[in-house]
């Protein structure tokens, strides 16, 4: 079996690059073919909201089908291994697919394991998290049914996807808490493996406030190793000091470890992290010419964010059918990110930033500041265009 | 030169050339091609005799022309339209631009609109935002009609001790602190504009 264009992952990346490819030639319909084998597809960036109360979690989850575009091929296998050298993929199922082109579009993988006890807990005894649809919800009935006592909210040290999420459940829930009348018995501690609160100054001084005005704890340099669900202790080393640190909760948001997906560690593709390596402006792969990559699962250093695939989609299905055709590719990825802060029921700091974190924003106004609109951008505008704009290849 | 002469000298040419490798092949692949030839010729000139006899049939051609002066609208094809046609074929780079530009927009437009999930959402999301600000609006509709009418009906004399007992309402006491707070930031309004004149 052998088709012009393989796309592996449809995720954000995969779709949309699947959607311009087909919009720019007719010859390419039927000569996509998209390798995926989930049946459902999800706006992830609203889970915060579904953990906050405010938005249903059923809205963010529709039929993988509905989000195919026409002309595409949907396998619906799941990708075991890369053979480049050869030009063609494997798949669970032992197919065999060759490709003239591959687009590694896969996403990143959530490693809940790597924290000790957390998949045994998560989901009960208050330990909570918005990165998975299943636990979502789960996040929402701790905060409201919390009655005061200490709510951790962790950040792994490793990669993520949407780096404000963890901070994002924390300022709603702490804005929760206080609409209850509880913050006075309440202590909302910020524990991260990271060592600043944001990368881009503007945003991070007008957080910086924020977290000081509303009391919360923030400890640094934190990284979450293990969790007692029933006994309700989290155990976090210190990355400096390599000690451990034991902390009682009362709930607990985690945001696990995350990494490149297995299958692309394992193969030639991968750099020596173990994410797929790119150039950074062209998104081609630097040792074999016909792989490109997009979103989560390359190694550009980037924000892991939708608004990221927003930008590389264009650049990466130009430089494609240039490289079809012989052309040179154009470097046009400077590392947009987006990162729309939620600080509070009705509040949101846009951040937009590149890869010099130098903000990159869109609106003629400072967008550092809280305000009520973007928020309302963020929870009904940005999912119209995500399913109707940018997964259609439009925006 | 004679006639005889100058045919002599033809057919001698004639022969030469006849005699050369390159043409003989040429009038092969001619001789070869020739039915092929003869029937595009023919079919010119079908075409032809058909063009010419419909050129000559009035009834027909008065009835094409009628037919297109009927579907067609009025076309004033004159110098002006001329210009004008030339003017949109200079522009025509431009307009395709534009219209590349535009025509995302109107596909998301028409994406939004057919898609019933999204359209749902953003309703609910516009009522969920429209809903506090509509509730308030009618919960101090309703509370100004109950108290027209409880006033209306309260045909009870206003005294001293009833003014006195309203005085302790903490609304009243905001409402009196707030109008001496007015009543105080006038007077030093008016002070500072005297100063000033004087």
């Amino acid at each position: 079996m052998r088709y012009k264009v393989v796309i592996v992952g449809g995720g954000t990346g995969g779709i949309t690059v699947a959607a311009r490819l087909l919009r720019k030639s007719k010859a390419f319909h039927g000569q996509v073919v998209i390798l995926d084998a989930a049946e459902k597809h999800y706006y992830q960036p609203l889970w915060t909201l579904v953990g906050a109360g405010e938005v249903k979690r059923e809205t963010t989850e529709r039929d993988e089908s509905s989000v195919i575009p026409d002309g595409a091929v949907w396998r619906k296998e799941a990708i075991a291994e890369f053979q480049p050298e050869e030009n063609y993929v494997v798949t669970e199922a032992g197919t065999k697919i060759r490709y003239e082109y591959l687009v590694v579009a896969a996403g990143i993988q959530i490693d809940w394991g790597k924290v000790k006890g957390l998949p045994e807990t998560i989901g009960k005894n208050g330990v909570v998290s918005n990165y998975s649809y299943d636990y979502a919800e789960s996040t929402w009935d701790a905060i409201r049914n919390f009655k005061g006592g200490t709510a951790i909210f962790t950040a792994p040290n490793t990669p993520i996807k949407c780096g404000g999420a963890p901070q994002k459940i924390m300022y709603l829930a702490e804005d929760y808490f206080r609409k209850a009348g509880l913050r006075d018995r309440s202590k909302v501690v910020f524990a991260s493996g990271g060592t600043i609160i944001f990368g881009v100054k503007k945003y991070a001084n007008a957080l910086s406030n924020i977290v000081q005005e509303r009391d919360i704890d923030t400890e640094f340099f934190h990284n979450l190793v293990e969790i007692d669900g029933e006994k309700h202790e989290a155990v976090f080393e210190h990355l400096k000091t390599h000690e451990r640190v034991s902390m009682h909760f009362d709930m607990i948001h985690v945001v696990p470890p995350m990494s490149a997906p297995d299958f692309i560690k394992r193969s030639a593709l991968a750099d020596a992290n173990g994410w797929l390596d790119v150039n950074k402006h062209t998104l081609q792969h630097p040792k074999f010419a016909n792989v490109f990559g997009i979103g989560d699962c390359t190694n550009a250093p980037t924000a892991k964010t939708g608004a990221a695939i927003r930008k590389q989609a264009p650049v990466l299905v130009d430089n494609l059918v240039a490289a079809m055709n012989n052309k040179p590719l154009q470097e046009g990825y400077h590392g947009y990110s987006s990162c729309p802060l939620i600080t509070g029921y009705g509040r949101l700091v846009l951040a937009e930033f590149d890869y010099d974190n130098n903000p990159q924003e869109t609106f003629p106004f400072d967008q550092s500041k809280e305000r009520f609109s973007m928020y309302l951008l963020k929870k009904e505008v940005l999912p119209v265009v995500y399913w109707d704009g940018m997964l259609k290849g439009l925006m | 030169m004679s006639l005889n002469s100058n045919s002599v000298t033809m057919n001698e040419t004639l022969s030469q050339v006849l005699s050369e490798p390159d043409v003989q092949s040429a009038l092969v692949t001619a001789l070869q091609k020739l039915p092929a030839a003869m029937e595009t010729l023919t079919e010119l000139e079908n075409l032809s005799l058909f063009a010419k006899n419909v050129l000559t049939d009035k009834e027909s051609l008065q009835s094409v022309v009628s037919g297109l002066q009927s579907d067609l609208p009025q076309l004033n094809f004159d110098k002006e339209s001329l210009d004008a046609l030339f003017a949109l074929v200079n522009k025509l780079p431009k307009f395709v631009e534009l219209l590349t530009a535009v025509e995302p927009m109107i596909e998301f437009v028409r994406a939004v609109l057919d898609d019933r999930t999204s359209l749902e959402n953003l309703v609910h999301g516009a009522q969920s935002v429209v809903h506090p600000v509509t509730a308030t609006i009618q919960s101090g509709t309703e509370l100004l009609q109950a108290a027209k009418q409880r006033a209306g009906a309260d045909r009870s004399p206003v005294n001293v001790f009833s003014l006195m007992k309203l005085l302790r309402d903490p609304n009243v006491q905001y409402g009196v602190h707030f109008v001496q707070a007015v009543l105080g930031i006038l007077q030093e309004h008016q002070e500072k504009a005297t100063r000033s004149d004087g």
